[in-house]
């Protein structure tokens, strides 16, 4: 089956190739959730450091 | 070559529960692959490719932050009510938890009720209902962090505050949602113990029990969430119904259903009051208690003497409504400075 099978006024499809606008807006999200991602990682061994830093005695 | 026009052509899902741009309705390809095996699976790899991953928002969203705010702040006055110090490291690690813990319940709901939400107008807009994301990702979030919250709850605070938030979650998620809400008009009675739970963890996580006070704190909110949730279900009565939820005024009626809210607003007053009768705190949460519940009663009594059945002549019920979360929110933070100063 070619890619031509696929084109009909019903079928609007693209199969393989992505378009740089839908390139862009899968990156833009992962681009998203990587920076929100480190947020949270970096924001957690704050955390447990702290943690850490509390149970062992060290802040009291 | 044709290229993708993502802007003119809504986003659809496919029946993997993918969002695919650009692609013909999913009706069309489904009548399309029953004669047509091979662009059955062409639509199907089409799909995996063009899947788009689910926003950081859409996660976010999936937490149901304007309830979370509500549970982090009646844990966060529990904390500061209860007796004894706790180091602030660990009071704002047991107060994350307890949102985390919240967040999960949220996702945990969203995921089971996809479809019911898709009925509702109020929530039809939300990230699985509207195709944004994928049904399993909203459980895997949900399962992983009901674990974190539960986990470090217990590593960091202690392992009562950790069992109880372990039973809430289990109690909103499995007990209301699954059980209670789809087969009986008293869901939000017995579910409304859920939500009741955050003040009690934000007390057991500083004192590592459990005395009167506290649940004296979550017999308020238990009381609370009946009027709360049925004068919002009164003039959300055709969303529930067209949803097939259960609530009590598409049940047993709006008369029922107003006497109800007016019922249960005097052992909720009484609750509330119960605290500064027992001694536990000073005349300036006594003062605000009778003051905030008598206002709820006269708006609880404006309820019971309405009798109109279209949503838009309902203005004593969101009347209700909307003060039923400024009292909650004022009469909590009235007991958590009175006991900071007296304590």
């Amino acid at each position: 089956m070619t890619k031509e099978d696929f084109k009909s006024p019903i079928d609007v499809t693209v199969v393989g190739n992505m378009s740089a606008e839908e390139s862009r807006l899968i990156r833009e999200r992962q681009a998203g959730r990587s920076k929100v991602m480190g947020i949270i990682l970096v924001s957690l061994c704050i955390l447990f450091f702290a943690i850490t830093i509390v149970k062992i005695g060290v802040w009291g | 070559m044709d290229t993708f026009q993502p802007a003119a052509i809504p986003p659809v899902r496919n029946p993997a529960g993918y969002q695919i741009i650009g692609v013909s309705s999913p009706y069309r390809r489904r009548e399309r692959a029953k004669t047509d095996s091979s662009f059955f699976e062409m639509t199907q790899h089409t799909a995996q490719e063009l899947a788009l991953p689910a926003d950081w928002r859409d996660f976010w969203a999936l937490t149901k932050p304007r309830v979370m705010s509500l549970v982090v702040f009646t844990a966060l006055c529990g904390l500061l009510a209860a007796p004894g110090d706790i180091h602030p490291v660990i009071g704002f690690t047991a107060v994350l938890c307890i949102a985390l813990g919240a967040g999960a319940s949220g996702a945990l709901n969203q995921w089971y009720e996809a479809d019911v939400d898709a009925k509702m107008a109020r929530t039809a807009k939300r990230p699985l209902p509207d195709g944004r994301m994928d049904k399993d990702a909203a459980l895997q979030f949900g399962i992983g962090l009901s674990a974190f919250s539960v986990g470090i709850m217990g590593v960091a605070v202690n392992w009562l505050s950790a069992g109880l938030l372990a039973f809430s979650i289990f109690f909103y998620a499995i007990v209301y949602t699954m059980w209670l809400k789809p087969n009986t008009p008293q869901n939000i009675v017995i579910g409304g113990a859920a939500g009741a739970f955050p003040p009690v963890i934000g007390w057991a996580a500083v004192t590592g029990d459990i005395t009167l006070l506290p649940v004296l704190l979550f017999l308020i909110i238990f009381l609370w969430t009946p009027p709360h949730f049925w004068s919002l279900a009164l003039f959300m009565k055709s969303d529930y119904g067209a949803a097939g939820i259960p609530m009590l005024p598409n049940v047993s009626g709006q008369k029922t259903t107003r006497n109800q809210i007016l019922a249960y607003s005097f052992p909720m007053a009484a609750a509330a009051i119960a605290p500064f009768a027992i001694g536990a705190t000073s005349w300036v949460y006594g003062g605000a208690a009778i003051a905030l519940n008598l206002v709820f009663v006269a708006l609880a009594f404006a309820v019971w003497r309405n009798t109109a059945s279209e949503a838009a002549d309902m203005k004593p019920e969101k009347r209700l409504f909307a003060f039923s979360i400024l009292y909650l929110f004022g009469l909590f933070a009235v007991f958590a400075a009175d006991r900071m100063v007296m304590v």
